[in-house]
């Protein structure tokens, strides 16, 4: 197999693992104004994916890391091309990360709302702004013979790409309300999957009719027939998902969901391969793994680093998980904010 | 700093910076981000200093008793799943 498709491989790899891993605690921050009834709940939500979204997330600098390695020209046209959506999803997750540090920081209630609307806010525009860049990135954009793309901000804002945001959003919301019924104890559990099963019904829905509006677009694509059995792959297991949250089954649900979004993340690049980046103007301006890839060498080196250190970061990751396992109830969040302290000094 | 140092290369000696522009981003959007960035990282910065300084006026927590948790009431009925949080967000 030549490297380049090691790599795209790899690349998808990447994606697969930020959505299924990031797309549950996007969920969570969502769910954080949904599900939570007050201010206890609400950091029992945020306890559960506490110790692990920071870890999570750095799948995608992982993933646009390997992408400006591996495929410069591709990372220059997909990043110069969607700069504001980028920025805007950037800007989210800066305000989201900071508020989940901050928002204990202070006992005064409206301190708390304001981080919390961060957490909201930051955790929805991500979930909806990354599925619309994919739904562009897979219907094609306009690009030029230079590999630039020359299309305007408001291109990207086309119905199918914005469906796409709805899948991501509806699908990172159920993958969430799962993860909280599977890491939570008492009433907050049996509204999670209560959720789960209502926000389910509905991501399938929409998953399946973003699925079938995807062959149309890339029904001439060579890999198509895979791409079929990928897609179908994805919407059995949001199925199987929801039967088995509706059973009780939480562990068996989540990894349905998550199975639904690696197959659908999958079924994606499989419709694009040969190319990254298909061009809406002329199918020969496309961005492809040959055409946008760095010299073999560089990809020789890249191939040797992620062979040794890819172990070494899943067994620590891993390890997060399993000191983190428990599952967390109201009883165990404890009364006192973080640094409240007990001694006032004298300029309060 | 560096970065003016560096003027005019982009990769010292190999890559002028006016080769490393991106010709399909427009003024507007760099400079809708670097207004952006800079009033997004200049609000936290206020807020990161303003903790920081209530940290300090708010001087050291006293020490639990030592015997808080270990013994007495607390510790019937209550399992090592079932106690609070060391640390909760």
């Amino acid at each position: 197999m030549e490297l380049t498709t090691v790599w795209f491989i790899l690349i998808t790899i990447l994606w697969i693992g930020y959505f299924v891993l990031e797309g549950f605690d996007f969920g969570v921050g969502i769910l954080t104004r949904l599900l939570a009834r007050d201010e206890t709940e609400r950091r029992v939500l945020i306890n559960t994916i506490g110790p692990v979204w920071d870890g999570n997330e750095v799948w995608v600098l992982v993933a646009g890391g390997a992408t400006f390695a591996a495929f410069p020209e591709w990372y220059a046209t997909l990043f110069s091309g969607f700069y504001l959506p980028l920025f805007l999803i950037l800007v989210s997750l800066i305000f989201r990360g900071v508020a989940f540090e901050y928002r204990g920081k202070r006992p005064e209630a409206s301190w708390r709302q304001w981080w919390d609307r961060a957490i909201f806010a930051g955790s929805l525009v991500p979930a909806l702004l990354w599925g619309v860049a994919f739904g562009n990135i897979v219907r094609g954009v306009e690009i030029d013979a230079d590999k630039e793309f020359v299309g305007s901000f408001f291109d990207l804002l086309n119905p199918y790409a914005l469906l796409g945001g709805l899948v991501t959003t509806s699908l990172f919301l159920t993958h969430g309300a799962v993860f909280v019924s599977l890491k939570t104890t008492g009433d907050i559990r049996t509204r999670a999957r209560a959720l789960a099963l209502k926000v389910g019904l509905a991501a399938a829905a929409i998953a399946v009719a973003f699925l079938v509006w995807t062959y149309d677009q890339r029904s001439d694509a060579p890999h198509i027939g895979w791409y079929v059995a990928l897609a179908v792959a994805a919407a059995l297991s949001l199925v199987a998902a929801l039967i088995a949250i509706r059973a009780g089954r939480e562990g068996w649900a989540f990894l349905g969901t998550a199975a639904a979004i690696a197959l659908a993340v999958a079924a994606l690049f499989v419709s694009l391969f040969p190319n990254v980046m298909p061009s809406s103007i002329d199918p020969a301006f496309s961005l492809t793994t040959s055409n946008a890839s760095s010299t073999p060498y560089t990809l020789k080196i890249m191939t040797w680093v992620a062979v040794i250190f890819t172990p070494v970061v899943l067994l620590y990751q891993s390890w997060t998980y399993i000191v983190f396992r428990r599952r967390i109830g109201v009883q165990h969040i404890p009364t006192a904010v973080a640094v409240e302290p007990t001694v006032s000094g004298p300029t309060r | 700093f560096t970065e003016m140092g560096r003027q005019p290369w982009i990769v010292f000696g190999l890559m002028p910076t006016s080769a490393g522009v991106s010709p399909g981003t427009t003024l507007t959007e760099v400079l809708i981000s670097l207004i952006g960035f800079t009033l997004v990282y200049g609000f936290l910065a206020i807020i990161e200093v303003r903790l920081l300084l209530k940290t300090i006026h708010g001087g050291l927590p006293e020490i639990p008793p030592a015997d808080d948790e270990s013994t007495g009431a607390g510790m019937t009925g209550t399992t090592e799943t079932e106690r609070p949080l060391a640390f909760a967000y």
